[in-house]
């Protein structure tokens, strides 16, 4: 499995595939190595006095695993759920964590070197998230540092 | 490597741990038998080793291979009896098993250990005894006998076909021997340098009885049967029989739970099995002489816990060895066999599985635990002297303890200890420790059967379901809301439900959680549900919407996010899918901030409390008739509170009085003697029940407000009255103390005086010690006016420089427990430890009527304990107490007798 905490950027060659959703207006992605599964699912039972964006945990077959509202993770309002909502399960720090998004999309194949670090007038997004941009046709994707947002300082 | 050439490789790896499995445990039995070889014992040694080697040289695993051959030579000559093995023998042997166990588990690397040199040693065993071997008599008669079982076994022939007598030898070779229980997992390896990756392919297999496979082979052919007849019939008429299929489901699925359940259940001897080994090098390395009889080695665990449970143990062991147990020529002089004992012995006992470390070593001396204690700062001098014997060998768990001289790396470090305890905490478990200071010391450790499923109550909040686990279910209460409205005190800050004469402290799950509260309309017309529940030393009421059916529950860990919700012990699936989270009855109390006597018992925690107090708390009831007048009384003085209808109330003689209990309860009412608003109309009041001169009294109190804790800040003058003592401001509001005696005293004086005693002897003098400005005048002021020449002292330091003055003699010493300087209990011991002072009665005073302090203070030689508002009462024992009088009666706020304490 390609380990999620590599940094894309520090990939000379080859390509990387990504999967990507959005939170927001932003568009978010992955190594698709770090994504487990991708669950329609996306209620959760609450946990009194849990962290802020946590949304709780769910049954994912026999497992309960912890929910988290990436949205609030990012520092945004929070999710409201709708049908093209998904549960983005990934393992990170050997344990799985499901990252509630708005929208999943599609699933790229990125050319590494393409990566570029975050331009330094962008702060919508806090700098610990986000490894590198790769500029699209019509949008930029952001590749999300997982492990850095779920700790959810 | 081929696909294949690594499942045989695999399959080599298994077969051979299993063969070396037990090989440690073996040599060990081999060498205390002395000169009296077990041979069929030494034959299963040598088999398992001569597989190994036939094995691996067909696998070319040169190393292991050649190992192998020198240590099976070895182990020919053994069985041959050609010679006995010594210790430095049995050391190269156990050497040599345990390289191999590296080895095997190291594959299909080339290995760490370099087996030269054991070879090396080996051959050297092997050439010297086959010197010997010439000279012994025995040898060819027993070589002959060893040969012929020898060749039953099928796996002799060399290298040709190794795949089938090395499968056979799987079977034939390893049979379960007759005494030891279940052959011990390969991971239980006491060797300091242990086959780590074996370790590692082994804890992902378990050992199971195949009667337990069977069985579950058989309920799963059951439940075949019954999901059969589930499917048929959905396609029944309006689905008869459904419930029958349903029911046979049902019974099934429990079954087969249990079954599987079984199949985790390990003996525990699987791990203690690895011990002898651990005690023999250890004593070995530290010139000691022990013996290590174990019991118990067939008692089941969860698999679990025998994983969680092994690093505390041997811990524990090595400190029996190493602390515990001491050098022959010590034991020797103490009058003791130089052969130092461990026992080591595993149990069921009510519903637990109990495992003892019991050395006949040295024990533990109380008293240096004391002084190590104060040395390392962990308690004041104080501190440690007030600790029972009992408490202070318990320091030995504490964390910073360690009373080895130096710091070996055997179990010095101070880590030890606590890290045994808080491990062994985590699974549920306890562990204690007894001991006598030259007879030795036992360690008990108690674990639950099981981690993984739990029994536990469902209670739900709004539409959340919550589990608690039974274990920690004292009773459940369901009041209907014209009962509970009387049970439970409604006061703002806390609440408490009157259970059986006690108050249980009361907390509603939908604060604990910060839920918001459901409608108070409607829950006062709903029945009350309260889980009393007890964890430790600790006992309290949960409040919760409903309560539904007990369940066997799975526990599942809550992940790393939700460390800092301290209430929640784990989370779990319940039957239609939804997760419910565990509480953590021990979490909710903390964080509700539970004081006092409710600590669980730890480190002398008795100890802290007292230590350090600025000056008295006294708790006191807050009450009020009209919303901007508001009175107190003391908690202390309160017996019981009731809520009544006021039109229960009657008027005698015009007095107003209730029938309570079947008793006429004569009552009292502010408005008596103080002027106040006049009382408001309502259906309901409460009524303060409290006793004096041998009665019960009530106090019409209309409505309750609060209970609050307050220092001694009591202002005695501005609002004096009769029946106020005093006032005291909370939260910028005004609120006036009563004083119930004085009521008593003056709206029914003729039954003060039918109570008390008679007066003072003239000329008595009373020493007393009280830091509240505040209640030293209120308690001058009466015993001045019942006769007694009352000095005053400003706290325990000033007491004893009075007394120490021999131009005074005093009759009677009152002191406060809680003072500066010097408290109650430090002056009293002074005076018993003092020539001239040592018979001078002592009554002390309290605010906090706990028994500790009771039990302390007969410790410390007080003559009597008196709550310090109970005017009557400290009367009585004033009385007593400087000669004269009746015995006084002696009645806790609670109602119940309080134990007699004296010297």
């Amino acid at each position: 499995m390609i380990n999620a905490m590599e940094p894309a950027q520090q990939r000379q060659h080859g390509d990387l595939q990504i999967a990507t959703f959005r939170a927001g207006r932003m568009l978010l992605g992955i190594d698709i190595g770090a994504v487990q599964e991708i669950n329609r699912d996306t209620e959760a039972t609450p946990v009194p006095h849990a962290a802020r964006g946590v949304r709780g945990v769910m049954n994912l077959r026999g497992e309960v695993v912890t929910v988290v509202d990436l949205r609030a993770a990012l520092g945004m309002e929070p999710i409201k759920t709708d049908r093209n909502s998904r549960n983005v399960i990934v393992n990170v720090g050997g344990e799985l964590t499901g990252m509630c998004v708005d929208q999943v999309a599609d699933i790229l194949t990125l050319d590494a070197s393409s990566i570029a670090p975050l331009p330094r007038n962008l702060d919508a997004v806090d700098r610990r998230y986000v490894l590198g941009v790769y500029p699209l046709e019509t949008e930029i994707l952001l590749l999300l540092n997982v492990e850095s947002v779920l700790e959810l300082n | 490597m081929s696909l294949e050439e690594q499942e045989i490789l695999k399959e080599f790896i298994v077969e051979a741990t299993e063969h070396l499995a037990d090989i440690e445990n073996q040599l060990l039995v081999i060498e205390s038998a002395g000169s009296e070889i077990d041979k069929e014992l030494v034959n299963q040694v040598f088999r398992a080793v001569h597989s190994v080697k036939g094995a691996a040289g067909f696998l070319h695993l040169e190393g292991i291979s050649a190992l192998a051959h020198s240590f099976e030579n070895v182990l020919n000559l053994l069985r041959n009896g050609t010679f006995l093995p010594q210790a430095c023998d049995t050391d190269v042997m156990l050497r040599a098993a345990d390289a191999l166990k590296t080895l095997i588990g190291e594959l299909p690397g080339q290995g760490s250990v370099d087996g030269t040199r054991l070879i090396a040693e080996l051959e050297t065993i092997a050439d010297r005894s086959t010197d010997r071997g010439a000279a012994q008599g025995m040898a060819s008669a027993l070589s002959q006998a060893a040969t012929n079982s020898f060749e039953e076994t099928p796996n002799e022939s060399g290298t040709e076909a190794m795949s089938e007598p090395w499968q056979t030898a799987g079977a034939t070779a390893y049979p379960a021997p007759g005494k030891a229980s279940h052959p011990a997992e390969p991971s239980a390896s006491g060797s300091p340098t242990p086959a780590a990756a074996a370790a590692n392919a082994s804890e992902a297999n378990i050992r199971v009885a195949v009667t337990v496979l069977d069985r579950l082979m058989n309920l799963a052919g059951e439940l075949v049967l019954s999901r059969n007849q589930l499917l048929q019939t959905v396609d029944q008429p309006e689905h008869r029989g459904l419930e029958a299929a349903a029911a046979s489901l049902d019974h099934v699925t429990s079954k087969l739970q249990e079954a599987i359940m079984q199949t985790r259940m390990q003996p525990i001897g699987n791990l203690l099995g690895r011990f002898p080994r651990v005690v023999r090098d250890l004593s070995a390395k530290l010139g000691k002489h022990c013996e290590l009889t174990i019991e118990g080695k067939e008692v089941e665990v969860d698999k679990s816990i025998i994983e969680a449970i092994g690093d505390p143990l041997t811990h524990l062991i090595r400190n029996a060895v190493d602390h515990g147990l001491e050098a022959p020529p010590v034991r020797s002089a103490a009058g003791k066999r130089p052969l130092g004992s461990i026992r080591l012995r595993a149990y069921h006992q009510a519903g637990k599985v109990c495992v003892e470390i019991a050395d006949d070593g040295g024990g533990i001396d109380p008293e240096k635990i004391r002084r190590k204690a104060v040395e390392k700062e962990i308690l004041t001098e104080d501190q440690a002297r007030r600790l029972s014997d009992r408490e202070s060998i318990r320091l030995i768990f504490h964390a910073g303890f360690s009373t080895a001289e130096k710091l070996s790396d055997v179990s010095g470090r101070g880590v030890g200890m606590d890290v045994v305890r808080s491990n062994v905490e985590k699974l549920g478990g306890t562990v204690d420790v007894e001991s006598s200071v030259g007879s030795g010391t036992t360690i008990r450790v108690s674990l639950p059967l099981t981690l993984a499923i739990i029994p536990s109550m469902i209670v739900s909040v709004g539409n959340q379901r919550f589990a608690i686990p039974q274990a920690n279910i004292a009773e459940l209460v369901r009041l209907r809301p014209q009962e509970a409205a009387k049970r439970i005190a409604f006061v703002k800050s806390g609440e408490v439900l009157r259970l059986r004469g006690d108050l249980l402290p009361l907390l509603r799950l939908t604060r604990v959680l910060g839920m918001e509260k459901a409608d108070d309309g409607d829950s006062r017309r709903s029945p009350v549900n309260v889980i009393v529940l007890e964890t430790g030393n600790l006992r309290y009421g949960l409040l919760v919407d409903g309560i539904s059916d007990s369940e066997e529950i799975v526990v599942k860990p809550l992940g790393r996010h939700f460390k800092t919700c301290t209430f929640l012990a784990g989370a779990t699936i319940l039957g239609d899918g939804r997760v419910a989270l565990i509480l953590d009855v021990a979490g909710i109390a903390a964080s509700a901030n539970f004081l006092g006597s409710a600590e669980p018992e730890e480190e002398g925690d008795a100890a802290h409390r007292g230590a350090s107090t600025q000056g008295d708390r006294h708790s006191i009831l807050i009450f009020r008739s009209d919303p901007s007048e508001s009175f107190a009384i003391p908690m202390e003085l309160v017996s019981r509170i009731e809520r009544i209808r006021t039109d229960q109330i009657e008027f005698v003689g015009g007095r107003e009085l209730l029938i309570y209990r079947g008793e006429p309860l004569p009552l009292l009412a502010v408005e008596d003697l103080v002027k106040v608003k006049p009382r408001p109309q309502s259906p309901y009041l409460h009524v303060i029940v409290f006793n004096t001169a041998d009665r019960d009294i009530g106090l019409v109190a209309p409505e309750l407000d609060d209970i609050r804790e307050v220092t001694s800040q009591i202002d005695g003058a501005t609002f004096r009255q009769p029946g106020v003592s005093g006032s005291i401001t909370i939260e910028g509001r005004l609120v006036r103390l009563v004083d119930v005696f004085e009521m008593v005293e003056r709206i029914h004086p003729q039954w003060v005086e039918q109570s008390s005693p008679a007066g003072a002897e003239p000329g008595t003098r009373v020493l007393l010690a009280e830091d509240s400005h505040f209640f030293r005048g209120q308690l001058a002021t009466f015993l001045t006016s019942a006769g007694y020449e009352v000095h005053e002292a400003d706290d325990g330091q000033e007491a004893w420089q009075i007394l120490q003055d021999a131009a005074h003699s005093f009759d009677l010493l009152i002191t406060d427990i809680e003072m500066p300087h010097m408290n109650g209990f430090e002056l009293c011991e002074r005076i018993r430890r003092s020539e001239t002072l040592r018979g001078l009665p002592v009554l002390a005073l309290t605010s906090l009527s706990s028994d500790d302090n009771a039990q302390r203070g007969k410790e410390c030689g007080f003559n009597d304990y008196q709550v310090k508002m109970h005017r009557d009462h400290l009367l009585r024992s004033v009385h007593q107490l400087t000669g004269g009088g009746p015995t006084p009666v002696k009645r806790r706020a609670g109602g119940r007798p309080l134990q007699e304490v004296r010297s």
